[in-house]
């Protein structure tokens, strides 16, 4: 195996029989070390002109060159204008959100945190807690302000 | 005269190579000016036209410095560019055989015959360029009659200056397999071009 395996490194595959090509191929499949020996090395050219190939012109080279840029410029730009599309739709959102906000507040839907109306005039008739706790309820001396204590049955103290 | 330090050389490269993946245009144009022939013999070998090759190479150059980010750079990039041509002058091969089987069945041919050559070809005499314009016909067609896969990797192999690890690696494939695949379509192309052979060579 060893000496077909030089062959071959030596570029002198065509000397071999497809038998052989075949049992190196299996080898070289199984062996990391003989296929790290055989990487290295360049396949024989060919006699004859199989390898001569007829190359573009100038011309033909900088049209192929032009249309690369050209598929560079248009990526370049597909990527600003989508992260263009992305801030204007986050700003969009934001502004949209903020928007609503306001309508909502003029609608008095939602109150600004910093204004605070206390209700007036509101009567409570029932205050269900849940079992275990009593509830009670303080008035101020003008019967404005009034504090809602729950106790624990067992315990005196607020919760 | 000292021959340039390999691992120079390949420093460099990967400097040009990092320059281009940040989208300088110089860097970009330095590795198209190294890599497009190799390409283009991989492409025109594969698929036979030069048009055809052409539009490969294009669009294996788009796709390279699309994807130059994600190049990890543990082969080369000429062995990473010749693998995307390859694999587009297949997708291109494949795509022809669909359509030519259409058309068949409509009653028409598609013409599937080797490309004539550039117009701007160097200046030769008028009989040598009529004879080189039929010796290269000859190898193409005989190129043409190979297996796709025997056909892929002597196209890698004309290319140049590819070991047989670079072949390996541009396809994806062991190299037992390269070097089987080398030695078969080297054999049929010898026999479809033997006359082709300088005498005493072998």
């Amino acid at each position: 195996m060893q000496g077909l395996l030089d062959t071959a490194i030596a570029g002198r595959m065509d000397e071999l029989s497809p038998e052989q090509i075949e049992r190196l191929a299996a080898h070289l499949d199984e062996s990391l070390e003989a296929a790290a020996l055989l990487a290295d090395a360049t396949p024989p050219m060919m006699v004859g002109s199989a390898n001569a190939v007829a190359l573009p012109t100038e011309r033909e080279w900088s049209r192929v060159w032009s249309g690369v840029e050209s598929a560079g410029a248009a990526r370049v730009e597909r990527v600003r204008r989508g992260r263009v599309i992305r801030f204007t739709q986050s700003f969009a959102a934001l502004a949209a959100c903020v928007g609503i906000v306001f309508m909502m507040q003029r609608a008095g839907i939602v109150q600004r945190a910093d204004v605070t109306q206390l209700a007036s005039g509101v009567e409570i008739r029932e205050l269900d807690v849940a079992a275990g706790y009593t509830a009670k309820i303080d008035l101020d001396e003008d019967g404005g302000s009034a504090v809602i204590w729950i106790y624990e049955d067992a315990s005196d103290e607020g919760v | 005269m000292n021959s340039p330090d390999p691992a120079s050389v390949e420093q460099l490269e990967l400097r040009i190579v990092a320059a281009a993946a940040k989208g300088d245009r110089g860097a970009q144009r330095e590795l198209f000016e190294r890599y497009r022939e190799a390409a283009y013999v991989v492409a025109f070998r594969i698929t036979g036209r030069q048009e055809d090759a052409l539009d490969v190479v294009q669009d294996a150059f788009i796709k390279a410095f699309e994807r130059l980010a994600e190049f990890a750079g543990d082969a080369s990039f000429k062995t990473w560019l010749l693998r995307i041509a390859s694999n587009r002058s297949l997708d291109l091969l494949r795509a022809r055989k669909v359509r030519l089987a259409a058309s068949l069945d409509q009653g028409d041919e598609d013409g599937g015959g080797p490309e004539p050559m550039a117009d701007d070809e160097p200046e030769l005499t008028p009989g040598a360029e009529l004879e080189q314009r039929e010796l290269a016909a000859r190898v193409q067609a005989a190129v043409d009659r190979l297996p796709a896969d025997q056909r892929s990797v002597f196209a890698m192999y004309a290319a140049g200056e590819m070991t047989y690890g670079d072949i390996a690696t541009a396809l994806g494939v062991p190299i037992g397999t390269v070097m089987s695949r080398l030695f078969h379509a080297r054999k049929k192309l010898a026999e479809m071009l033997g006359d082709l052979a300088p005498r005493g060579s072998g």
